[in-house]
């Protein structure tokens, strides 16, 4: 168990007893972390394999390759489950699992209570069961529930109260998931006075701050607004507040997905590229920066919104333009941790260095396409953010290019790319169909950027977002570059690809799964190289949690006060608009809507 | 024969039958690539299974219960030597970083420029309010 | 805290980016004058927008100033009214205002291609001015998700030589 601390005269002890190989695997180390972490990946990988089969009949269907196996109208199902089980599950249950590891690691003490993470974890499986249950109703005629409302389930349309109470109890599992971390953490802090966090402690607790902040809004939108209307305890709401109260963490959330990936990237990539992290203590500023900007950003998804005056979206885009610098210092700081890695390697010149990297390393491999793949997706994330240029691209098939390169590959990629390093470490099993692995985060990438690139040109030529058939009657769209033709042809071969990626993804977890624990050693070590600079060189302010949680809420204050204020002013719920139920709901709670 | 047949069937319809032909024999390749790499190149050989029988009869009675899953604990691999070494933070001067950052920078900005003056002050009716 | 020559650079090279990117968006707004959707429109009734004092029936009206039009639009599920079934007709050379609302649920209301990109939100009504300075065919799309029918939920606009712009014919009373 490596400890955060530096100690040069245990330097050489602690070199036998590393390279002696009696490192015990995490899986018999820490036996109930190792479980949660099991369970967690479990669901996470299920839902991307399910969300990833929707997604090759959403890309079939629109590109008019194949509409064989749904109608246009159910189109709206897929989409929801593509989404809510992606973006939501997939992403939040593998942190869930990838974070448990990381405290766990990092401040090497297995979890306090046991029965309280199971908890959280079923508390979260079971609203994640009742939302996709709500979801696949959609599918099904005989059931009485639906909510085909997509991922962002804007009101007036309505879904199932199914749907938004399944939702809230797995938001109260992310939270009580944040408990358990932070209990870690504080009975660490009793017996370490004065030490510096570890630094992936550090990171899954700003992490969780922001988390804790952000989800105020979505809370208050399903708990106090769309639950209640849902049951008909209301009869209207506001659809420009709880639109609101939606982007106050419908923004965050994107950074819920890019922090895990970052704590991958920052911690876990310098060691695979057999390298060191250049620097923990930007590291941190990084993440304390994201814990203070994430949020006063929300109103950059609202550009196009009647009801919004321009000052305030004009403070979103300056900070999010601001937000930019810690993904920027990223860039600097794990490029330069692989960098120094491929040349302790043999690699040399200015640009040849990349090539001693360990490419058919399929843990390595994924982090660093991911990375590269980010950023594009950075980019297209600026074009979106720039207020103005925004109307270019708004709810054109631009933005899914966008956020497929982000949370998409950036997000996704890593997190299957530390799959296949930690997986080994918490099952105690050899990962399985080890040439499938090399060659997947290839796959993935390729896919991408044939998908990718065409919708970012699709939604320059006015190609709607969101929509089962973008060929209309009345008029055709015009390519500046290309053809609507190629066009489709690429998202329609870049989402086969995508989906294959998938399937060996999961084909790997899952003969890994039903593997033979075997006897003695896996391939990996979870040893992680003390940083180039280590957390002795920073300030000890950045560790202050306290502080940067209040400099968090004082800027969402300043962004959010005055218009929620404008808003709510003239009644929380006025101006007030009826609710829109989807399929079936109106027909079983008759009653309920009169 | 192949390529011509993809040819003609792509010159026809606009939709329908020829992209979802281009789409699976795309998938098919794809597969039948991805199988001969697994096959032919990248799989590494299995390492010799390290006994962990010496450490099975230590004292260390929390080991010991580890035991009763099947099969018995689990180790890591040897941790690589360059990873315990101390390392002089000023030693290293990535440019090779500064490097590939000054071309993102050089893209950035030059790609931002054309996507907000051409793009986009450039595109359609102008719009005033 | 040690930070390294080259991070220091790149740090000021990021900074230099995002000023360039907030410069350039103020340039937008303020030089070359792009207006953005804003609170301005104020609020209309959410089913019936119509009966609301800052909203008229759906049709062109001649503007207060000479060439400019004011175009209501209404968004349901799923069509634009006028749009969808009739086409909006205005003039090469004018200037148009769009009032965009809608009664039942989030719309989305783009000129295809363009930067004319708003959102309908019940209760609230959206104000999009544009300059049309040559006769052409523009599409309209919804392209906010709006139920099972969204993906026929388009229309045409038609920006006619003024030759051809029949003022009594086009325009609502």
């Amino acid at each position: 168990m490596a400890h955060a601390h530096d100690d040069r005269t245990s330097e050489a002890a602690e070199q036998a007893e590393l390279t002696a190989g009696d490192r015990l695997a995490f899986v018999d180390q820490y036996p109930s972390a190792a479980r949660i972490t099991r369970l967690c990946f479990g669901v996470s990988f299920s839902a991307l394999l399910v969300g990833a089969l929707l997604g090759i009949v959403q890309a079939l269907h629109r590109t008019n390759v194949f509409r064989g196996v749904i109608e246009s109208s159910d189109y709206y199902s897929v989409l929801t489950g593509h989404g809510v089980l992606l973006a939501l599950f997939f992403t939040i249950f593998f942190l869930s699992g990838a974070f448990t590891w990381g405290t766990t690691r990092s401040l090497g003490r297995d979890l306090p209570s046991p029965r309280f993470s199971m908890a959280w974890f079923g508390l979260q499986l079971g609203g994640a069961v009742a939302v996709a249950a709500a979801i696949f109703g959609g599918f099904v005629g005989q059931v009485p529930f639906e909510a085909d409302v997509l991922y962002t389930f804007y009101a007036p349309l309505q879904a199932h109260p199914l749907f938004y109470a399944g939702l809230a109890a797995w938001l109260v599992g992310t939270w009580l998931a944040g408990f358990d971390w932070i209990r870690s953490y504080l009975r660490w802090r009793g017996d370490n006075p004065g030490e510096r966090v570890p630094l992936q402690t550090f990171m899954v607790l700003t992490t969780m701050l922001m988390w804790y902040i952000s989800t105020i809004g979505v809370a208050v939108e399903v708990l106090v607004f769309l639950l209640p209307l849902s049951l008909g305890l209301i009869d209207s709401v506001d659809p420009l507040l709880t639109r609101t109260l939606f982007w106050f963490f419908g923004h965050p959330v994107v950074y819920f997905w890019l922090m895990p990936a970052y704590f991958a990237w920052y911690t876990i990539l310098p060691k695979l590229a057999g390298g060191r992290l250049f620097s923990d203590p930007l590291a941190r500023v990084v993440f304390v920066l994201f814990l203070i900007l994430s949020t006063p950003v929300g109103f950059h998804h609202q550009y196009a919104d009647p009801g919004i005056a321009e000052g305030f979206k004009f403070v979103a885009m300056t900070n999010t333009m601001f937000l930019l610098l810690p993904s920027f210092l990223t860039a600097f700081t794990v490029v330069a941790s692989m960098e120094y890695g491929a040349r302790r390697r043999g690699g040399s010149g200015y640009f040849g260095w990349m090539k001693a990297l360990p490419w058919a390393n399929p843990a390595f491999a994924g982090m660093a396409l991911a990375g590269l793949m980010f950023a594009a997706g950075g980019f297209s994330g600026i074009v979106n953010a720039g207020m103005n240029i925004n109307s270019l691209v708004h709810n054109t098939l631009w933005v899914p290019g966008h956020f497929h390169l982000t949370v998409g590959t950036a997000s996704a990629l890593t997190m299957m790319a530390v799959s296949y390093w930690l997986y080994p470490q918490i099952t105690g099993k050899r990962l399985q169909l080890y040439g499938f692995a090399q060659v997947q985060p290839y796959i993935w990438f390729i896919g991408m950027a044939l998908m990718s690139n065409a919708m970012h040109r699709a939604g320059l030529a006015g190609v709607p977002r969101r929509t089962a058939e973008p060929q209309y009657d009345q008029f055709s769209f015009e390519a500046a570059l290309g053809s609507i033709p190629e066009m489709r042809l690429q998202i329609a071969v870049g989402g086969t690809l995508l989906t294959l990626g998938a399937v060996l993804f999961a084909a790997v977890m899952l003969a890994t799964w039903f593997a033979d624990r075997g006897r003695g050693r896996l391939r990996v070590d979870s040893h992680l190289p003390e940083p180039i600079s280590g957390p002795e060189d920073s300030p000890r302010v950045l560790d202050n949690f306290k502080l940067w949680a209040a400099v968090a809420v004082v800027l969402v204050a300043i962004a959010y006060g005055f218009p929620i204020f404008s808003m709510v002013a003239d009644g929380p719920f006025d101006p007030a608009a009826p609710p829109v139920p989807v399929g079936f709901v109106d027909a079983a709670l008759g009653v309920v809507f009169g | 024969m192949k390529g011509f047949e993809v040819d003609t069937v792509l010159a026809t319809a606009a939709g329908g039958g020829s992209l979802l032909a281009v789409t699976v024999v795309s998938a098919l390749v794809t597969a039948l690539a991805a199988g001969a790499v697994y096959y032919y190149g990248w799989r590494t050989p299995p390492e010799p299974s390290f006994d962990g029988a010496r450490t099975e009869t230590a004292a260390a009675g929390e080991r010991a219960a580890v035991a009763g899953t099947r099969g018995g604990p689990m180790y890591e691999s040897e941790v690589a030597e360059a990873e315990t070494e101390s390392v002089d933070h000023d030693a290293f001067d990535p440019v090779g970083t500064a490097a590939l950052l000054a071309v993102y920078f050089l893209v950035v900005t030059l790609t931002w420029l054309f996507m907000y003056f051409v793009e986009f002050l450039g595109n359609g009716p102008t719009v005033v309010g | 805290m040690h930070v390294h020559r080259f991070e220091r650079i790149w740090l000021v090279a990021a900074l230099g980016m995002i000023v360039l990117f907030v410069g350039t968006v103020t340039y937008g707004a303020a030089v070359a004058g792009y207006g953005m959707v804003d609170a301005e429109g104020g609020q209309v009734d959410s089913t019936d927008p119509a009966a609301s004092e800052n909203f008229r029936d759906p049709g062109v009206y001649e503007g207060s100033e000479p060439d400019h039009y004011d175009v209501y639009v209404e968004t349901r599920r799923f069509a634009f009214v006028p749009g969808t079934g009739e086409p909006i007709r205005v003039p090469a050379g004018s200037t148009v205002t769009f009032h965009v609302a809608s009664v039942d649920v989030l719309h989305g209301f783009e000129v295809a291609g363009t930067n004319i990109n708003t959102m309908a939100i019940p209760g609230q009504k959206a104000t999009v001015t544009a300059e049309f300075d040559e006769a052409r065919e523009y599409g309209l799309v919804c392209n906010e998700y709006c139920g099972e029918g969204h993906h026929d939920m388009a229309g045409t606009l038609e920006v006619v030589p003024r030759s051809e712009f029949n003022a009594t014919a086009e325009v609502s009373a």
